[in-house]
């Protein structure tokens, strides 16, 4: 079978139908490297269109819009009345946005220790804590209070870390190196705020004794 | 009577309403890029989620800005030009970031299926019909770069000065990363066997 006619062949694949294959193409393609070459790009190609065309989601240009009109500066307006109404609407946006944040405030998040922490003194135990927020969180303030046996590897000294982050609608996971400093159990504290709306956490870490190596006795 | 009146005022003001968001600048100029961008926002993500945000993103960014959007010419790339700087953006917060974002379950259940055909025989990982979600998972490994502008190339249709001028970068850097971003995934696709069981 020459590459010409198996390179036709080769287009008229479709993703998922490989089975359509020749026996004469087959003998072909293990002989000829440029073709297999060719079958292979072809494939990879194929894949990356159907992996790369997902189905639009329903309604999906109304939402974005909706969503964008509702974020959208409103241009300051000149007159009296015109203040008068600004001034009007200004009331009414902001007990709306006290009606948000209480709305907010009603949302759960959820944390969740994947692992318990007992650490021995000295002892880096990587914690994973999930938090799964119902709706995605830009620009969350986290922080983590540390009590002074207890320390984060690589923020020594540091009992109070404080950062921003995009929380992802759905399971977020979050690893916190501890590292035990003296023999006591102890407390560490999480917070995420988002618009004035905090909600904390605790994760409850134990100390353990230290294990005492014995001489093997002969 | 007034049941057909009080419909006809609920058609009318249904109508209204959709003339009002047909006839707004903003939803005229956007509205009909947001599949396309969807798409590639998808491309680069490789979340639903994930895109509708990043599209979103975009729209509210945008919104403040119809009378830009007006002057522009050719709209279309220069969107997908502003969405891939975000796209950028939200990566490196979330790299930098010490929260690690954990899979979601179709992700898992994606990476799962991979690990199922993740065998040494290739002609078995080349006739299982989850050869797309095995690429999938392989793609979340190659940084989003490469994989975005290889998205670009082989799907979009975009030429290399183009995916250069998205990516802020050389087209020789271009050609590179569709290069390695390939060769990675070929790994996959290593069709070494499937002709000799079937000649």
């Amino acid at each position: 079978m020459p590459c010409g006619s198996t390179r036709k062949q080769i287009d008229k694949w479709l993703p998922d139908v490989r089975q359509s294959l020749s026996v004469e193409m087959s003998q072909h393609l293990s002989k000829c490297e440029l073709c297999q070459q060719y079958a292979q790009n072809h494939l990879l190609a194929d894949n990356l269109k159907s992996i790369g065309r997902p189905e639009i989601p329903v309604a999906l240009q109304q939402r974005i819009i909706a969503n964008a009109h509702s974020q959208k500066n409103k241009p300051s307006l000149n007159g009296y009345w015109i203040k008068f109404g600004a001034a009007a609407m200004l009331v009414m946006t902001i007990s709306l946005s006290f009606m948000m944040n209480d709305s907010a405030r009603q949302i759960a998040m959820v944390a969740q220790v994947l692992s318990n922490i007992e650490l021995e003194v000295g002892e880096v135990q990587s914690t994973k804590i999930r938090l799964s927020s119902p709706q995605s969180i830009k620009q969350a303030a986290m922080t983590v209070k540390l009590p002074t046996h207890l320390a984060i590897s690589g923020y020594d000294g540091i009992k109070q870390l404080n950062w921003l982050t995009n929380l992802k609608r759905g399971n977020n996971l979050m690893v916190l190196p501890i590292q035990l400093l003296e023999p006591l159990d102890g407390i560490i504290q999480v917070e995420v705020e988002h618009q004035g709306v905090k909600k904390s956490f605790i994760i409850n870490v134990r100390a353990l004794e230290p294990t005492i190596n014995t001489p093997e006795t002969i | 009577m007034a049941l057909n009146r009080a419909l006809t005022y609920i058609g009318d003001a249904q109508n209204n309403r959709i003339t009002k968001m047909t006839s707004d600048p903003f939803s005229l100029l956007f509205s009909p890029h947001i599949p396309m961008l969807y798409r590639m926002a998808y491309q680069w993500t490789l979340n639903g989620d994930d895109a509708e945000d990043l599209v979103q993103e975009l729209a509210s960014k945008m919104i403040n800005k119809v009378d830009q959007l007006k002057s522009i010419e050719q709209l279309r790339p220069w969107l997908v030009k502003v969405m891939y700087r975000i796209f950028v953006d939200r990566y490196r917060r979330r790299k930098n970031s010490p929260v690690v974002f954990e899979n979601n379950l179709d992700d898992q259940q994606i990476i799962n299926n991979s690990l199922i055909t993740d065998n040494h025989d290739p002609e078995a990982k080349l006739h299982s019909s989850n050869l797309k979600n095995t690429l999938i998972a392989e793609l979340k490994k190659i940084e989003p770069n490469p994989a975005a502008a290889l998205f670009l190339f082989e799907v979009e249709g975009y030429t290399l000065a183009e995916i250069a001028d998205i990516q802020g970068i050389s087209e020789g850097t271009v050609k590179s990363r569709i290069f390695r971003a390939k060769r990675n995934l070929k790994k996959i696709i290593s069709l070494g066997t499937f002709w000799d069981v079937r000649s």
